[in-house]
């Protein structure tokens, strides 16, 4: 459908203002919020994370495009009756104890969410216990830790052991990433799966959702 | 014990069975590259398996190693164990010699009030008359001095006597260090900058207050990471680990005093004043202090307040001298800031005045009338060529300019020769090059799919990486300027320290939007402010109270938790 090309479109180029008037008009014209979403919203954010993969674009167009996606179903959001086919899971994600940078954590969650799935970002500097009560109140598919630090990446082991010891790992699938982290180290600790980026976190969270 | 050869070198070492190469390396004190530390992310320490077999290609060097390096036998030293005898490596990556800066702007003029000084005297011989104890005797010389040494006391009595009660004094500060004889003339001092990848060290003579002679050196903990996290990380998984850290450093500053020492023709004795300038973390490595807890947040260091202390406490090689240390203004603003501070005059001069150090961290400190505003801001080792995929530090075979003349690149080698890398300063030209030519568009996106500088390619990823490293310099800035309340119009002044700071070009850095917009006439490229910091406290004791002012004065902004810098980094990363 064109206004669905249109929205996808609007996306990309971060326009906010044209993805809100859009979303409007596609509801009037009665289109499903699942099509609204699926084929508008996170079709362009789909091509954007491409874009990131290849390095063609940046952080800040990431983010302008993002904002963009979130102001269209910051319309779309209260709308929703069922969430089946629209929320495809739940992911609680933070950076670990100590460590207080979240762009990179933030890139990722926006992507997820850019994905369909649900977030719960608990932001930095979140201890273990902090990640442990989120996994009770939620009940979220995917645990994801975020660390930009070499002295604070021992702190996902930390947290891994401790949902061990309050019985819920095997509750959650654990992911983890950021800019000193390797898929050994990840392996090493007992995570479940390790993204290098923003892209790749989204097709590792796919992966593991669709084998659920 | 197993044995194992070192090519080119033909080293032969005997290494316990099962031992990593890497550990092996840093132990045994052979050279190599290694950013990360032996984490498995930065493939520096490559090593040609010639001879021998060991523990096989796991998934880190599959990772690393492109198939050509794998099919040479190509191999990460910080994967390896060593599982047989008889095993020949050779070493890809060395640390390279490093274009040390230990220059300053300006010669500065020290007041005549040098730190350590001599003080003749001569005293009455005891009577009957006069039976004052030889502690008093001294002492009546001069009330204001001091006296706290124990082994000076015990050597006191017979040192009067040998001397005839004529001699004179080697006074730290106010403290009577040593007594030496009447016709002792030449003491010395030595200042050390000690940078997370350089230190330079510089002796003084302490009776004409003129430089004798500068030895620079690679910081040797280089082997166990590049940044100052990876070293800290080495701390936190060795419980020997301060030790270890602190032990190289010493050996390698004990090797230059006993350089300039013999060098110069001056006896180890005679040098009675040592001072440290250096960042939080090299400091207290120096100091054998743990800096684990500067590591993450909230980043608190173990201690702030300059330092004076015994050299023996710290140098085996100087049982008579005195150590002084700069104060430090937070975990990650130390005394090498301090100490560039006192060089620049800063609190002195006229005007609003930005001071950066440009390294893997940017130090930035903002004067604006009498206050000082500070922030620390993590710029990644884009500027020193790491992460960058042709990248290289300063030294020879690199590239460090590049410019257009009638439409084509022209560019400029260290050492000249061919080029093998490009430095940070070297990639900033290229940049703006690029910028210039049409190739890069203003957010970042290289047009053309390749772009060489002689046979240096520069690549998408180069490029993104260092706009995360400009950016989080320029944030830091404007962090800085709105907290002062002042706009650009309003800054007179910029000065730049640091190796990458040297060499910058400074059209090009306001180009691609690294610095405010102001004239490059008003920029200046201050070299080792550290070091001169480190030389000034030596000539004038009263430094010791100024920097402690300073450390006192200035106001650090955390920007970890300042929700503008997020704006202003993403903001500064288009060019
Ligand atoms: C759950 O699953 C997943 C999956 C994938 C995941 C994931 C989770 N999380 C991330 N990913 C992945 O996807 C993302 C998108 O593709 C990617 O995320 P990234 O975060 O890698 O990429 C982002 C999109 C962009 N990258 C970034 O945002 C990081 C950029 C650099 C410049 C950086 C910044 C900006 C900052 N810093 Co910091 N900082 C540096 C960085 C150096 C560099 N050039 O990279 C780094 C990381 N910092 C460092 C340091 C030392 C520090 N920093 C500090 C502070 C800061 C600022 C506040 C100034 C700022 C943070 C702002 C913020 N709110 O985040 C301090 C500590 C703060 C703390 N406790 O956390 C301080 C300790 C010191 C200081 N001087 O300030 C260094 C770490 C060195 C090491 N060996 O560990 C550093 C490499 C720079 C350096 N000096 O060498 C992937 O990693």
């Amino acid at each position: 459908m064109e206004i669905l090309r249109e929205i996808a479109n609007s996306v990309i180029a971060g326009n906010k203002k044209r993805v809100q008037e859009l979303v409007n008009k596609a509801l009037e014209e009665n289109i499903s919020l699942e099509e609204i979403i699926n084929d508008g919203l996170l079709a362009g954010m789909g091509v954007i994370g491409e874009r990131f993969k290849r390095n063609e674009i940046f952080v800040p167009e990431v983010l302008v495009s993002a904002r963009a996606m979130q102001a269209g179903m910051d319309i779309l959001r209260p709308l929703i009756v069922n969430s089946k086919g629209i929320i495809k899971g739940k992911i609680v994600i933070g950076t670990v104890k100590g460590d207080l940078h979240d762009i990179g954590k933030n890139l990722v969650s926006m992507m997820l969410e850019g994905a369909g799935y649900e977030i719960i970002d608990l932001g930095i500097d979140v201890s273990p216990e902090k990640f442990v009560e989120a996994i009770k109140e939620h009940n979220p598919d995917i645990v994801g830790m975020s660390a930009l630090l070499t002295t604070t990446m021992p702190q996902m082991k930390v947290t891994i052991d401790t949902l061990k010891k309050e019985g819920l790992r095997d509750r959650v699938k654990v992911i983890v990433g950021g800019a000193p982290v390797t898929p050994e180290f990840a392996r090493e600790i007992g995570a479940d799966g390790y993204a290098k980026d923003a892209s790749e976190a989204v097709e590792l969270v796919n992966s593991i959702i669709s084998k659920k | 014990m197993i044995k194992i050869k070192i090519l080119p070198e033909n080293v032969l070492l005997e290494v316990e069975i099962g031992s990593n190469l890497l550990n092996v390396f840093r132990e045994k004190g052979i050279d190599i590259e290694s950013d990360c530390g032996g984490k498995g992310w930065c493939g520096k320490c490559k090593v040609r398996l010639a001879k021998g077999k060991v523990t096989e290609l796991n998934d880190v060097e599959k990772r690393m190693l492109k198939n050509e390096e794998i099919n040479r036998n190509i191999r990460l030293a910080c994967q390896l164990f060593l599982i047989e005898d008889n095993i020949e490596v050779e070493v890809m990556n060395k640390n390279k010699k490093i274009e040390i800066v230990t220059n300053f702007l300006k010669s500065r003029e020290g007041k005549k009030n040098p730190l350590v000084r001599l003080k003749p005297f001569k005293l009455e011989p005891p009577s009957l008359k006069d039976q004052r104890s030889d502690l008093e005797r001294l002492s009546s010389i001069d009330t204001n001095l001091h006296f706290e040494d124990l082994r000076l006391l015990r050597n006191l009595p017979h040192l009067l006597r040998e001397y005839n009660f004529e001699g004179k004094l080697v006074i730290f500060k106010d403290e009577i260090i040593d007594i030496r004889d009447r016709n002792f003339k030449s003491i010395y001092g030595v200042a050390f900058d000690i940078g997370t990848t350089t230190i330079v060290g510089y002796l003084l003579d302490m009776n004409d207050l003129r430089e004798v002679d500068i030895i620079s050196r690679v910081n040797p903990q280089r082997v166990y990471g590049s940044d100052v996290l990876s070293r800290i990380s080495f701390i936190l998984q060795n419980s020997d680990g301060v030790d270890i850290l602190h032990k190289v450093l010493i050996r390698t500053l004990e090797e230059i005093i006993l350089e300039f020492s013999k060098r110069n023709h001056i006896n180890l004795d005679d040098i009675y004043a040592i001072s440290i300038a250096g960042n939080s973390v090299m400091t207290h490595i120096f100091l054998g202090i743990s800096p684990e807890y500067i590591s993450y947040s909230p980043f608190s260091p173990a201690f702030r307040d300059s330092l004076v202390i015994s050299s023996r406490e710290i140098f085996s090689i100087l049982p008579k001298a005195k150590l002084y240390i700069f104060p430090l203004v937070s975990g990650y603003i130390g005394g090498d800031i301090v100490a560039g501070i006192i060089a620049t005059d800063l609190l002195r001069e006229k005007g609003n005045i930005l001071f950066i150090d440009i390294g893997t961290n940017g130090e930035i400190v903002l004067k604006v009338e009498d206050r000082l505003y500070s922030c620390a801001t993590a710029a990644g080792p884009a500027f020193e060529g790491g992460n960058i995929s042709c990248g290289m530090i300063a030294s020879q075979g690199a590239i460090d300019h590049v410019w257009l003349k009638d439409g084509k690149v022209f560019y400029s080698v260290i050492g000249g020769g061919e080029e093998k890398g490009i430095t940070g300063s070297g990639l900033l030209d290229a940049i703006s090059v690029m910028l210039e030519l049409g190739i890069l568009d203003s957010k970042g996106r290289i047009n053309d799919e390749e772009f060489y500088i002689g046979k240096i390619k520069i690549t998408q990823r180069d490029i993104r990486e260092f706009q995360l490293a400009k950016s989080a310099i320029r944030a830091g800035i404007e962090v800085l300027m709105r907290n002062a309340s002042i706009g650009y119009d309003k800054i007179d002044k910029i000065y730049i320290a640091g190796a990458f700071g040297n060499y910058i070009d400074k059209e090009n850095a306001l180009k691609i939007k690294l610095l405010p917009p102001i004239s490059k006439d008003n920029i200046f490229l201050v070299g080792n402010s550290s070091g001169m910091g480190a030389k000034l406290v030596l000539l004038d004791k009263e430094i010791i109270e100024k920097a402690k002012e300073i450390s006192k004065k200035i106001e650090y902004i955390e920007l970890s938790s300042n929700s503008e810098f997020n704006k202003y980094f993403v903001e500064f990363m288009y060019f």
